[in-house]
């Protein structure tokens, strides 16, 4: 069973998820506008961001990112597409030769959509989230939006759910007494 | 007006213009966005209907109300709830309302409205879909609300002055819109020019909701008296919809830089072009002073109970006794008066004084000024980062955004008192104090100057492009960008430290609000406050006769309303 979402809240909602399993700020922030990016062009963004986190939950940034910015490509482990693409989309490079291993893959087109003419797409061997080696392909066509909305299925969104729910504080009396305002009762 | 010869005034400086007490005393304008929209109702004819009126005895049911355009139609669906008083909250976490709404995309159709039915009355527990463009809810004033009932059953009309002390029948305590809980992102009215400007869809439905709640407080009248009386309709004008605001908004003006600075820099622009005017006609000086006259009378008419804004209120009454004293004896027939004023008010009023001076200058200039409300939009998608620019030039910028940050001291105290978060109930954000309890895993990134101070730290025995120093400290990576875009969009960075043990909350909710448009802010804590809209606005059947723009401020005295 699908869920349909809103594009805007499936973005919050893995940007949240992204956080919460514990990437920095900025790079949730990115990997909320991939997704986003990524469905609006009828792409399994979520599921790939799921299956992201799922495999790389908790992991630091030294082990997530290989032996960039020298090399592409490693031996040991894998690299994570949020890394890699903000990576390659600050410096404006597009390797030539393969990459990799990467996580869900996928994640990296909307980092280099902005590479001239129409981006890029992604090659690989295999139509999977798990790691593999990878090459980019620069685009010849475009590849505009065509979805405004999301349809994820309910399970997956519960995962994401899952996710954000790290990021939110549990509720005490305290807090909930002086942490934001107004009364219990408003009968005024 | 005349164009002006000579150089240009030069905007204010945001390091002056983007501090929170400033922003905490800014007044609506005519680029606020409610003014914005009863301008554009009343210019392209919009005609309103009450397609549905299915309301009991005992003000339950719905109701419909349509507002079209020539293109379009929008309607609000409004559930009316019998809300016993021990459930009415103004908070987030609250779980019913005494009336909840939707803005339609369209009319609705018996089988929308059902749909709607289900899911409306449970808010943010509920969904809505892609027809809906805004989510929201109110509660009533209670004791206005009771004696307005009964003074119409009894034939008679309410007593003004208990109008005039709380000036809402209802209040909303939340109005999604873009996106949130299913609705309509905003690229699908973005391109829409009635919806175009910030936040028009909410403004409509706060307008819409005026409507429905005078229809519902004379139709629960004549469920007590079939013979009740109906408002007057003066008297009816001067109700407007209240607003319960807290902690909900705050993140908002952090949280969208590239939007914060279009609504900042439109206003800014718009009083350059005032200052840099040559002459001033006897026709618009006659326009302001008029006006700040009204302004001074907003100023003795609005009432606090809390002591922040009853200080505020002190600074503002004698800025305009001031101001008053000083327009008594201005000569406009010298060069650039309205630049001479502003440069007498930065030398002798307060903030409040001052941010009011801003707004005033504006209004007799509307053919020169309102159509800055169309660059007051802003698209959103982030630009790609520049990770070429080198870590020097990077340091420099955040040297020139963010000296103030450079240099605090972020390890006393009170610099890092404060920590946001958002809790697990019904997501609801909140404001602790990081000395009583253990929030850091759940703090959010809400302070920009500390961030930028932090980097600068990191940056030093840094050099070349940044790319690499990012990759390797992703936890910047958000700093980063928000610096780049401040150094092209100059008032998307607010520069005061919004951690500090005596940072009001406050000053963001009224920056938001006086771009909506509201008056009268009334603050119940640091952080939660109620604001009124609408009021002595026209309603819709009075738009084609009425003027649509002079309701900001109340009438003089004997004059027209």
């Amino acid at each position: 069973m699908t869920q349909d979402l809103s594009l805007g809240e499936l973005q919050s909602l893995c940007a949240k998820a992204t956080r919460g399993a514990g990437r920095a700020v900025g790079t949730a922030e990115d990997a909320g506008h991939a997704v986003r990016w990524l469905c609006a062009r009828g792409a399994a963004g979520a599921e790939a961001l799921l299956a992201l986190l799922r495999a790389t939950d908790g992991m630091a940034t030294t082990a997530l990112v290989g032996a960039l910015p020298g090399a592409v490509h490693v031996d040991e482990g894998a690299l994570c597409p949020l890394a890699l693409g903000g990576f390659l989309s600050d410096s404006g490079f597009v390797p030539q030769g393969p990459i990799g291993p990467v996580y869900a893959p996928l994640l990296l087109r909307p980092f280099l959509a902005h590479i001239p003419p129409y981006g890029v797409d992604i090659m690989t061997e295999r139509k999977t989230f798990a790691p593999q080696s990878i090459r980019l392909m620069r685009r010849e066509t475009a590849c505009p939006p065509v979805h405004a909305r999301a349809q994820i299925s309910v399970e997956s969104l519960a995962a994401l759910q899952g996710f954000a729910a790290r990021t939110y504080a549990p509720e005490t009396d305290q807090r909930r007494a002086k942490g934001a305002g107004a009364g219990q009762l408003d009968n005024d | 007006m005349i164009a002006q010869p000579g150089k240009p005034v030069p905007l204010r400086d945001p390091q002056e213009v983007m501090r929170l007490a400033r922003m905490g005393s800014m007044h609506q304008s005519r680029l606020s966005f409610m003014r914005v929209l009863l301008r554009r109702m009343k210019a392209e004819g919009w005609q309103f209907f009450r397609p549905e009126w299915d309301v009991g005895k005992a003000g339950e049911g719905h109701a419909v109300y349509t507002a079209r355009t020539r293109d379009r139609a929008y309607s609000l669906v409004a559930f009316a709830h019998d809300l016993p008083a021990d459930q009415r909250s103004d908070r987030v976490i609250a779980t019913a309302w005494d009336a909840t709404f939707v803005l339609f995309d369209g009319v609705p159709t018996p089988s929308e409205i059902r749909d709607l039915r289900v899911n409306v009355p449970l808010q943010e527990a509920g969904r809505v879909t892609e027809k809906v463009l805004t989510l929201s809810r109110a509660n009533r004033s209670v004791r206005l609300w009771d004696h307005v009932v009964h003074a119409l059953a009894q034939g008679q009309q309410p007593d003004a002055a208990l109008i005039a002390e709380v000036g809402y029948l209802m209040r909303t305590t939340a109005v999604y819109g873009s996106a949130k809980f299913g609705a309509a992102d905003r690229a699908v009215i973005a391109d829409r020019a009635e919806l175009n400007a910030p936040f028009q869809a909410e403004m409509l439905t706060v307008y819409l909701i005026r409507t429905f709640v005078m229809d519902l407080v004379e139709h629960m009248a004549r469920a007590q008296n079939e013979t009740a009386a109906k408002l007057d309709p003066d008297l009816k004008r001067r109700f407007g919809i209240g607003n319960s605001t807290g902690l909900g908004m705050a993140p908002f003006l952090v949280n969208h830089p590239k939007l914060i600075h279009q609504w900042f820099a439109a206003r800014e622009w718009a009083l350059a072009e005032v200052r840099g005017l040559s002459r001033a006609l006897d026709p618009e000086v006659a326009r302001f002073r008029d006006f700040a006259e009204r302004a001074a009378l907003n100023a003795s008419e609005w009432h606090s109970a809390h002591p922040i804004q009853q200080a505020k209120l002190v600074q503002l009454r004698t800025d305009l006794a001031l101001l008053t004293a000083h327009l008594a004896a201005f000569d406009f027939a010298q060069p650039r008066p309205w630049d001479a004023l502003w440069q007498w008010a930065e030398a002798h009023l307060g903030l409040e004084g001052q941010e009011q001076l801003a707004s005033l200058l504006l209004e007799p200039y509307g053919a020169l000024v309102d159509h800055a409300a169309n660059t007051m939009a802003a698209d959103e998608t982030p630009q790609p980062l520049d990770g070429q620019m080198d870590v020097a030039t990077l340091a420099a910028l955040i040297e020139q955004i963010h000296p103030v940050a450079l240099q605090t001291d972020w390890t006393a105290p009170q610099a890092r008192a404060r920590i946001w978060y958002t809790s697990a109930e019904k997501l609801e954000p909140r404001l602790g104090e990081r000395a009583e309890e253990d929030l850091e895993p759940y703090a959010n990134a809400l302070c920009p100057a500390h961030d930028a101070a932090r980097l600068y730290g990191d940056l030093a025995g840094q050099s070349g492009p940044i790319a690499p120093f990012l990759l390797h400290h992703p936890e910047h990576r958000h700093t980063v960008r928000r610096l780049q875009l401040a150094a092209t969009h100059p008032y998307a960075e607010i520069r005061d430290n919004m951690t500090h043990a005596d940072m009001a909350p406050i000053d963001l909710l009224r920056a938001k609000l006086s771009f909506f448009g509201a008056t009268r802010f009334d603050p119940r804590s640091d952080r939660w406050l109620r604001i009124t809209m609408f009021q002595n606005a026209p309603f819709p059947d009075e738009l084609p006769h009425t003027d649509a723009d002079d309701w900001s401020y109340p009438p003089l005295k004997g004059g027209a309303s």
